[in-house]
């Protein structure tokens, strides 16, 4: 098998042509620094061909100087370290061709290290707009001595790029031609560096940077003979594009319509196609019902597996809209813009501007979120960043936020256009961002002092988002969700479901009660009843009864795992199981008091308590592996729980 | 005179970037050098950060502590290129 390496500089595309190449979907946005592992994959034409290859693609780098540890990541690859793989037979460098000038520099800079033989070009994001003469392609592959392919990894058909490749891979394997240049201040970027097998060869880090200049020159020697900056049409559009965008106020108005639109999409427009799936369930259920004689087994299937499992899936819809239109957000280029405008906002909580990738993704999921915090260069800024992604309000909460809101908030039209429940919403979301804010700060200025390191942000042109890859994305997704749904929700459910079904009290004295009472009687005496009771005492300041104690307690899993483990606890207690979840709970009546078991205030303790704490497992493992350090995971997580508990404490009171 | 000193819309040449490492080599990925001409299009809300038109082809933003650090000079004759009237 040989190897083949994408490199290049960040954002021009080496995600996508490894996608377009392997048939895998890798997330590429508009954005820099998206991609911080390695991935490696065997091309789909590797069936029909004797020759076997692997694509690999690396985070992107501007010069072999690394500044990030992702950047460190893929030197160590081009030195043969990587133990995923330690030889390769190709490099291909992934030019912008919107930055031709400044992305070809890396490539002369690879040539310099390995070689001319063994590098090939791939300048991609050539559309049809940009029209390039057959002999200005020639003449750039004459002065840069490399071979060439102009393409568009979104645009063309991946036979074009594959037959170049294969073209070019032979199966000698690259080595460095010439000791690799490092200074002192970047050594701490590749910690894993074995200096016995790599000859290297020290500058200070100002002799350092001239070579990099050098080679800039060089390129935009090289551009100015065959292009000229007048007609780039991408470029005015950008410019003019951004004249409103990123214009003070009426940029900041249509910042917050942006992601206001988002939510109210989220909430109010998925609200039909919800019905469609709660209906189809409730049908399901019918069928069971009406085809299976009463047994343990039949009342398994309807309360634990369609009523706990199906009222998390009935959420699919959302999850669906939501990334369908993130994507379509960050391949458009705005995401860039909006770092633009709310970075005043982070610099005053003392974060780096490169923190606002991770907290966006942290909006969808914070595992890979608190990943991309490798691309943080200052250590101290980076644990800061990646301790309160927990706090970002991660899609894992949305069943919650809209089972609760759905159920408990009035829906009401303010002003002709903020809708109740859409604005409840984008509150929750707000709080947690504000929260993941000020405790960012807290550390900044505790635990993690420091100075705040620059900010750089840039800004790439504009671009019309595919839908193809916005679908696939949303799809890729939902089959996430799902998959969550099958695996540990499906668990946490049977054993939640056994646990509130067994033991069962001695029917002899259940005899001569209601029979409306007898599934009461049993839930309480079940192992979840009991538990229930152990932690009454503890959860009725935050205005909860032992069932949503338990729900909470099991969301530690997973968050979703609440809303399944609601769904069953009352479909065992209840005998009409057709009735959707919010009609259960806006019925469910406290035993002791006899009031509704959820009222308002109620239902925003538990919204608050899941805007602070941190009920995911993935995540605590993924805080654990990225800072080694077990007091930190346990210190983060026990204090996200005593914050949670009293903002809990205080919004029940205050709303009671 | 610095960078954060610099009006909205003007040209300025650059004429050194200190040495501020992380900045220079962020610089360099766009192929930003001294000497290069570039524009002020816009400062965000609060004055901080300043996006910035370089007359190669990019846009990008910095903070005004980072605007510090590189020293410019107005061009008073726009005889740079078309890039400039819109």
């Amino acid at each position: 098998m040989n190897n083949v390496l994408l490199v290049g500089t960040p954002n021009c595309g080496k995600t996508s042509v490894y996608n377009l190449i392997t048939g895998k979907f890798q997330k590429v946005s508009n954005y820099a620094g998206v991609t911080v592992d390695v991935g490696v994959a065997e091309f789909l034409s590797n069936g029909h061909h004797d020759q076997k290859l692997n694509l690999i693609d690396l985070p992107g780098i501007t010069t072999l100087i690394p500044q990030s540890l992702d950047e460190g990541i893929t030197i160590h690859s081009l030195l043969g370290q990587n133990k995923k793989f330690t030889d390769f037979n190709l490099i291909i460098v992934v030019l912008d061709f919107h930055r031709l000038e400044a992305t070809m520099s890396l490539l002369f800079e690879l040539k310099e290290l390995f070689g001319k033989n063994k590098i090939v070009g791939l300048i991609n994001k050539v559309d049809s707009s940009d029209y390039i003469t057959i002999e200005n392609q020639k003449k750039l592959e004459d002065l840069i001595q490399s071979p060439l392919l102009f393409c568009s990894a979104l645009k063309d058909r991946a036979e074009r790029i594959d037959h170049f490749i294969r073209e070019h891979c032979t199966n000698s394997i690259i080595t460095p031609i010439s000791k690799f240049s490092i200074n002192k201040e970047s050594m701490e970027f590749l910690p894993f560096i074995n200096k016995d097998e790599i000859k290297l060869n020290y500058l200070t880090q100002q002799d350092h940077f001239k070579r990099v200049q050098f080679h800039q020159k060089l390129s935009r020697v090289i551009f100015n003979k065959i292009f000229t900056m007048a007609d780039r049409f991408k470029e005015k559009q950008t410019y003019k594009i951004d004249k409103v965008l990123l214009h003070p106020i009426i940029g900041s108005i249509i910042f917050f319509a942006i992601f206001y639109i988002m939510f109210l999409a989220v909430y109010a427009w998925s609200g039909p196609v919800m019905d469609g799936v709660e209906f189809l369930f409730s049908q399901i259920s019918s069928l069971i019902i009406n085809n299976l004689n009463p047994s343990l087994f039949r009342d398994f299937l309807t309360d634990g597996l369609v009523s706990g499992v199906g009222s998390v899936i009935i959420f699919l819809p959302q999850i669906l809209i939501l990334f369908f239109l993130l994507s379509i957000l960050e391949q458009s280029g705005y995401i860039a813009r909006a770092a633009f405008l709310s970075d005043k906002v982070l610099s005053v909580f003392g974060l780096n501007g490169k923190a606002f990738l991770p907290y966006l993704s942290g909006f969808a999921c914070a595992v890979p979120a608190i990943m991309t915090t490798r691309t943080i260069p200052n250590k101290k800024e980076r644990l800061a960043t990646l301790l309160t992604i927990p706090l970002t309000t991660c899609s894992a909460r949305l069943p919650v936020y809209l089972l609760l809101i759905g159920t408990f908030v009035p829906e009401k039209i303010y002003f002709g256009i903020f809708n109740s429940r859409a604005l409840s919403f984008f509150f929750l979301y707000f709080l947690g961002s504000i929260f993941t804010l000020l405790i960012a700060k807290f550390f900044r200025l505790t635990l993690f002092a420091g100075k705040s390191t620059s900010f750089f942000i840039d800004l790439p042109y504009y671009q019309s988002p595919s839908l193809k890859i916005a679908i696939r994305s949303m799809i890729q997704k939902g089959r996430i969700f799902l998959k969550k749904a099958g695996t540990i929700i499906l668990t946490v459910t049977i054993i939640v479901w056994f646990a509130s079904n067994f033991p069962k009290p001695n029917q002899h004295q259940l005899s001569n009660i209601n029979p409306s009472e007898v599934s009461k009687i049993n839930l309480e005496y079940s192992v979840i009843g009991r538990i229930g009771k152990i932690i009454e005492p503890a959860i009725e300041p935050i205005g909860m009864d032992w069932k949503i104690g338990i729900a909470l307690i099991s969301a530690f899993a997973a968050r979703e795992i609440f809303v399944s483990t609601l769904a069953t606890i009352f479909s065992v207690e209840e005998t009409a199981t057709n009735q959707s979840l919010s009609k259960t709970l806006l019925n469910e009546k406290n035993l002791k008091t006899n009031k509704p078991l959820f009222t308002l205030a109620t239902a925003w303790s538990v919204l608050i308590f899941f805007v602070f704490s941190l009920q995911c497992t993935s995540t605590v493992a993924v805080i654990f592996k990225e800072t080694g350090s077990a007091a930190l995971t346990s210190m983060i997580f026990v204090a996200y729980l005593v914050i949670a508990y009293a903002a809990s404490f205080f919004t029940y009171n205050l709303l009671l | 005179m610095k960078l954060s000193k610099a009006d909205t819309k003007n040209s300025y040449k650059i004429i050194k970037i200190t040495e501020d490492n992380d900045i220079r080599v962020k610089l360099f990925s766009l192929g930003v050098m001294e000497g290069d001409t570039i524009t002020i299009t816009h400062r965000a809300p609060l004055g901080s950060p300043i996006a910035l038109r370089h007359d190669r082809g990019n846009f990008f933003a910095l903070r005004k502590e980072q605007a510090e650090l590189i020293e410019v000079i107005e061009v008073i004759n726009n005889k740079t290129d078309g890039n400039n009237n819109e």
